[in-house]
């Protein structure tokens, strides 16, 4: 084989070149933040391209922000946690600039899909308390949210539609295929303090409380993902222009929640808004939040929890958030998007 | 500089076991663990410092054992485990060089080691590898090990390397250049997982026997299979006490077979990204290695796989243990000295 010396030679100068790369400090070729800057600006291309059509129309555009921007400490911080790859990225030499963030509203387009996420299922019960389950209390809270949202005429996809196990790679992939434009991921906390009863939701972000990273970690077990795609998911942290928007989602659901579940149970604490590197969160496209929408570790609301009232009242507070959110991206009436493609059957189907 | 010649070397850290093959002709395989006398007392009937190998597994009751590599990388956040992979190499330098004894820090200046980690390996990772290697040898190249492997073998072009270890099971397509993130995988679906799989549906059949992890790695060893069984495997265990024979065909069948979906899932996928015209000959040259690749059957489950995305051929190698290394000392000795000058550590 003539080429053989050739090849060789080209391959030895591949590793030569790694471990340069390596003892200086440099990231990896395939981990350079030049592909995540290509794969985010291939992202907004066509947004930008619109956004020059705009303006050749002389129609006010100037909400292009840079508020949105990924926030290289956010990476920073993640991959402290979660390996090295986005340490790796975010030390990386600055060539590039950050990409501008997009405000979507810009584009009045409101909200049309929601991909609603039950946690858990199947033999992965999630937390437990007697006979309630997790998993089927954020499945039958799912069911009772789709229903309102489908009235409301929202389209719906859910992760999953009966008691089955679905890893947390198949949800995201299943988000992203159906093209969501929100994604919320139901789930019922377990709290040491067992006195506590509270709310609180989750947007994509690194957290330096113990408490969360135990969370995350819990929650994150059993993803499906390798260690080269959970190396490519936190390469798209710096995608993050998504993030602010996840956050205001956060907010909305936080606050509706809150608001529904005091009238009930006045004791409740509003446990907040809260970032943590959940991998639904960060391996989704488009924004998303994870809600704990109550405490299960806490018996008065594990009994609240077994009255079906209690759990459309839930559901009743996300839909409340998810379109006091959509509103407030100010669609006006009758200019939503155009139809969307297909949804896609749920996983395994 | 050093006067001396410099010595090749090649190594492939294992979560299990390690090897290293040296341009002097010497090669050897450790066990990867580590051990400490517990006390003054232990440390007086061993008369060692450390214990390495099969040394320390055998004395393991006086040692603090360590098993420093996980998934074939140092573990993180341990210094004993840091501490134990530096006594892993020094010891694997010092059977190279022919000084049993090991020169001490600073002694092998004049060694240039190739060493193997798994696919993914993070940046982080090699660089606590670095460190770790810091003082023991002059000069230091690390590469994934399924790339040590086809170097090694010379399959450089249209080939799937399938890399099955203890701790990860390493893929890598190459396509005639050094292979890229997107060219490998690492998953962590190995020999650890299967050994985990069967303990735990032993303790359920078998609440009352008696038996470690040690032992079930050694019957995997022995007699792993996928597919229809041979002959019932049938392994002796105390129970209360007594030695009794028990079946354990069914529970090593399901956790051989536990590899399989993540395995061809992987391989296929990994396929199907190779350019178009080159597809088929890479379903032809699937090279199947690593200790946990020596399942029996599995390279044939793999090629039935292979009959959905239209056939191909898996190549098993029998031989497994100084692929690796014998790979990294191929690139050792292949690297020219110009090139070695700037892997200083």
């Amino acid at each position: 084989m003539a080429k053989l010396p050739r090849i060789k030679k080209r391959l030895l100068q591949g590793a030569i070149h790694a471990n340069v790369e390596l003892i200086a400090g440099r990231p990896p070729r395939a981990a350079m933040p030049r592909r995540a800057f290509f794969r985010t600006a291939l992202r907004t291309a066509p947004l930008l391209l619109s956004l020059g059509a705009v303006s050749a129309s002389s129609l006010l555009i100037a909400n292009v922000t840079r508020e949105a921007a990924p926030d290289p400490g956010v990476a920073l911080r993640a991959g402290s946690r979660l390996g090295g790859a986005a340490t790796d990225a975010a030390s990386a030499p600055e060539m590039f600039s950050a990409p501008a963030g997009i405000d979507p509203r810009v584009f009045p387009l409101g909200i049309r899909r929601v991909i609603v996420d039950p946690g858990h299922g199947g033999v992965a019960v999630g937390t437990v308390t007697g006979k309630l389950r997790e998993s089927h209390l954020t499945l039958d809270i799912a069911w009772r949210l789709r229903q309102k949202l489908t009235a409301a005429g929202f389209e719906v996809a859910m992760t999953r539609e009966r008691d089955e196990d679905v890893e947390l790679a198949d949800r995201v992939d299943f988000a992203n295929r159906n093209q969501g434009d929100v994604f919320v991921s139901i789930h019922v906390n377990w709290l040491e303090t067992r006195a506590v009863r509270g709310v609180e939701t989750y947007y994509l972000g690194a957290t330096d409380d113990p408490y969360l990273t135990e969370l995350a970690s819990v929650e994150n077990r059993d993803s499906g993902y390798s260690l080269t795609d959970f190396r490519r998911l936190l390469d798209g942290l710096y995608g993050g222009v998504r993030q602010k928007q996840s956050r205001q989602l956060a907010e909305s659901v936080q606050r509706s929640i809150h608001r529904t579940l005091a009238k009930t149970i006045p004791k409740i604490q509003d446990r907040g808004v809260k970032t943590a590197p959940f991998v639904v969160l960060i391996g989704t496209d488009m924004p998303a939040i994870l809600a704990e929408v109550s405490c299960l570790s806490n018996r008065e609301d594990a009994e609240q929890l077994e009255r079906p009232e209690h759990r459309q009242a839930i559901a009743d507070a996300l839909f409340l958030g998810i379109q006091n959110y959509s509103e407030s991206l100010a669609a006006p009436s009758g200019s939503g998007p155009a139809r969307r493609t297909p949804l896609v059957t749920a996983k395994g189907s | 500089m050093s006067k001396t010649p410099p010595l090749h070397v090649g190594i492939d850290l294992g979560t299990s076991r390690s090897s290293i093959s040296a341009s002097n002709g010497a090669r050897h395989v450790v066990q990867s663990y580590v051990g400490w006398p517990v006390d003054m007392v232990a440390r007086k009937i061993l008369k060692r410092d450390v214990l390495i190998g099969d040394d320390a597994l055998e004395n393991r009751p006086m040692l603090d054992l360590h098993r420093p590599l996980e998934r074939g990388l140092i573990k993180e956040g341990s210094e004993k485990d840091e501490l134990a992979v530096r006594e892993l190499l020094k010891h694997l330098l010092a059977l190279a060089s022919g000084n049993g004894e090991g020169d001490g820090e600073g002694g092998y200046e004049h060694v240039r080691a190739v060493v193997g980690v798994p696919a993914a390996a993070l940046r982080v990772s090699r660089q606590n590898l670095r460190q770790a290697m810091e003082g023991l040898v002059g000069n230091l190249m690390i590469v994934s090990e399924p790339f040590a492997v086809a170097y090694g073998l010379e399959a450089l072009l249209h080939t799937l390397v399938i890399d099955m270890g203890a701790g990860t099971t390493d893929f890598c397509v190459m396509n005639g250049r050094y292979p890229t993130e997107d060219d490998q995988r690492t998953l962590t679906t190995a020999g650890d997982s299967v050994d985990d799989l069967l303990y735990n549906a032993m303790r359920e059949r078998y609440p009352e026997a008696a038996f470690s992890k040690h032992m079930v790695r050694a019957w995997k060893e022995e007699h792993s299979f996928v597919g229809e069984p041979k002959a019932p495997v049938r392994v002796e265990v105390p129970v209360k006490g007594k030695p009794t024979q028990i079946d354990i065909t069914r529970e090593l069948r399901a956790a051989c077979e536990s590899v399989i979906p993540p395995i061809t899932e992987t391989m296929i996928d990994l396929i199907s990204r190779v350019e178009p015209e080159y597809q088929s000959k890479v379903r032809n040259h699937v090279i199947l290695t690593g200790g946990t690749g020596l399942i029996g059957g599995l390279g044939a489950a793999l090629e039935a796989a292979l009959k959905e995305i239209g056939g191909g051929k898996v190549k098993v190698l029998r031989d497994p243990i100084f692929i690796g290394s014998d790979g990294g000392l191929a690139i050792a000795s292949d690297a020219p000295d110009s090139d070695w000058e700037k892997l200083g550590v």
